[in-house]
């Protein structure tokens, strides 16, 4: 366990404007420095607020969707590696508690106890089709015995438990993907590459190996071949959290201009650079498009989440978190054109942030995977139709 | 009179021009050899992901003229990458070429402000500027 926690709370989102200072002072020496934001997982850890999304049913808060991306936001804003990291524990475990079950009411357990999980789904060679998973589980007596690699582990460095998946092969030769949470074992893992990348520099987002590695059958989240269909249905947790991340980032650059725009004074000028109408022009469009993002993204919060055809709430949750990482980044990149050199310094935050919105266009889903789905459903093109293009 | 009531109006307008104009696209593909193009799907997945912003935003949008301003912004912008995106889309396709003239027709219609106006009011919003301040700029 990382930290004693507290009791859960429910007001997350005052939490993590509590939060966020200290978050934001320990940001740039962790960027530098490529270094696990140990101690702010920790401060998660014992406010609470890594136990918001357990169910009241397992004594947890259950907390929102709208309250956790409203507290994500906060907190990416502050420091966007920590947002991003503990995202893949607050969410995680949003999904796994909807699935229900023995797997739901351990995993509960263990978070209000101070557990963190860190989630891999991500692998070398997929290129964002998580539901093709090439690590292989095979059966053996009690459990499973895995072999693969996994990729942008993010959090691995402060997780006490795995989420990860695996594909058990069936009578018929088939795949069947499956979900695991284990306990971070002691063998079977192996780093094959510590995360060393331009952006979201403090997320631990390592590359593993798993060799051999045994899981017990009851740390089997929902059944065999029922993974997609578990993201599909929860994928709102995800993909809303996802972006809500880059939002947080996107809105603090706004913010950031706009103070730095307001007391910067061009000797030849006489007065803050905030009256010259270019800068009025660029903020503008700045505020713009943070305002269509956070609407985006608010409409798919507040969508229908539970009466839903699966694959096009994936679609649909899809497209949002596609348009709303794509303005975060058009927001982020218009700021460094209003901030100027200065903005490139290693001293402003700002160029922290230009390198770490980069990230909301990488991570899952595949842009070009998203693009083709929505595409051929509004074609009424059958999506998984073989073969997958015709011409 | 407050500008922010016609200035929302305005790209609720733009932002309905934008839908037919995916609308028109969908439709005039779907069906067809098209529609099982990478080309095509790419692009009407884009147009549909831009309508369902410009409609998010405008559903949440306050009436007041730094936020209408902010709001057309976004969306003068947006409509137009859609119909452009449709009629690149339809160039070949007589039918809906002539529907994309019309659509384009309308999205040209004057606006209750200026787009230079909007992103003035916009910005001075964003920071902290009175609108009325004098000398205008500097």
């Amino acid at each position: 366990m990382t930290a004693a926690p507290a009791p859960p709370r429910t007001d997350v989102v005052a939490l993590a404007r509590d939060l966020a200072p200290t978050l934001a002072e320990r940001a740039a020496a962790h960027d530098r420095d490529a270094t696990f934001p140990h101690e702010n997982l920790a401060e998660l850890v014992s406010s609470g607020y890594t136990a918001m999304t357990v169910p009241a049913e397992h004594g947890g808060p259950a907390v929102s969707l709208a309250d956790l991306c409203a507290a994500q936001r906060i907190l990416a804003g502050a420091c966007a590696s920590t947002a991003f990291a503990v995202n893949m524990h607050v969410h995680g475990l949003a999904m796994i508690a909807r699935v229900g079950g023995e797997s739901a009411g351990w995993a509960c357990r263990a978070v209000l106890d101070g557990a963190v999980i860190a989630g891999g789904f991500s692998e070398p060679g997929v290129g964002g089709n998580w539901w093709h998973p090439t690590t292989r589980a095979d059966v053996v007596d009690g459990g499973f015995v895995l072999n693969g690699r996994k990729g942008f582990f993010t959090g691995y460095p402060g997780a006490t438990h795995l989420f990860l998946s695996a594909a058990v092969t069936d009578d018929r030769g088939l795949p069947e993907p499956v979900a695991f949470l284990i306990p971070k074992p002691e063998q079977g893992v192996r780093v094959t590459a510590e995360w060393d990348a331009a952006g979201m520099r403090a997320t631990g987002s390592h590359s593993l190996a798993l060799e051999d590695l045994f899981v017990d059958a009851r740390w089997a989240v929902g059944e065999r071949g029922a993974l997609p269909m578990l993201f599909m249905l929860g994928v709102h947790w995800a993909w809303c959290s996802f972006a809500s991340c880059f939002v947080g980032i996107a809105r603090a650059a706004l913010e950031h201009v706009v103070r730095t725009q307001r007391k910067r004074v061009i000797s030849v000028i006489g007065k803050p650079n905030a009256h010259l109408p270019g800068i009025q022009f660029r903020i503008a469009e700045m505020a713009a498009k943070v305002a269509a993002a956070e609407a985006h993204l608010d409409a798919a919060i507040h969508a229908e989440h539970e009466d839903v055809d699966p694959l096009t709430h994936y679609v649909d949750m899809s497209v949002m978190k596609t348009s709303v990482t794509r303005l975060a980044h058009e927001v982020v990149t218009l700021g460094m054109q209003v901030q100027g050199g200065s903005g490139l310094a290693s001293g402003d935050p700002l160029q922290r942030m230009y390198r770490d919105v980069v990230a909301g266009l990488l991570v899952p889903p595949a842009t070009d995977v998203v693009l083709e789905w929505a595409g051929k459903q509004a074609l009424d093109v059958p999506i998984f139709a073989e073969p997958r293009w015709e011409g | 009179m407050s500008l922010s009531g016609p200035v929302l109006d305005h790209a609720a307008a733009q932002a309905r021009v934008a839908r037919e104009a995916y609308a028109t696209a969908v439709r005039c593909v779907a069906g067809g050899p098209a529609a099982r193009l990478p080309g095509p799907q790419f692009a009407v997945a884009g147009m549909r992901a831009a309508c369902d912003t410009m409609t998010a935003l405008l559903d949440r949008t306050p009436d007041t003229l730094a936020a209408a301003c902010t709001a057309a912004i976004f969306v003068d912008e947006a409509a137009e990458r859609v119909v452009a995106a449709a009629e690149r889309l339809l160039a070949h396709d007589p039918e809906g070429a002539a529907r994309l003239v019309e659509l384009r027709r309308d999205l040209r219609v004057t606006p209750p402000m200026s787009d230079d106006r909007c992103r003035e009011l916009a910005g001075k919003a964003a920071l902290g500027i009175e609108f009325d301040a004098t000398p205008r700029w500097l």
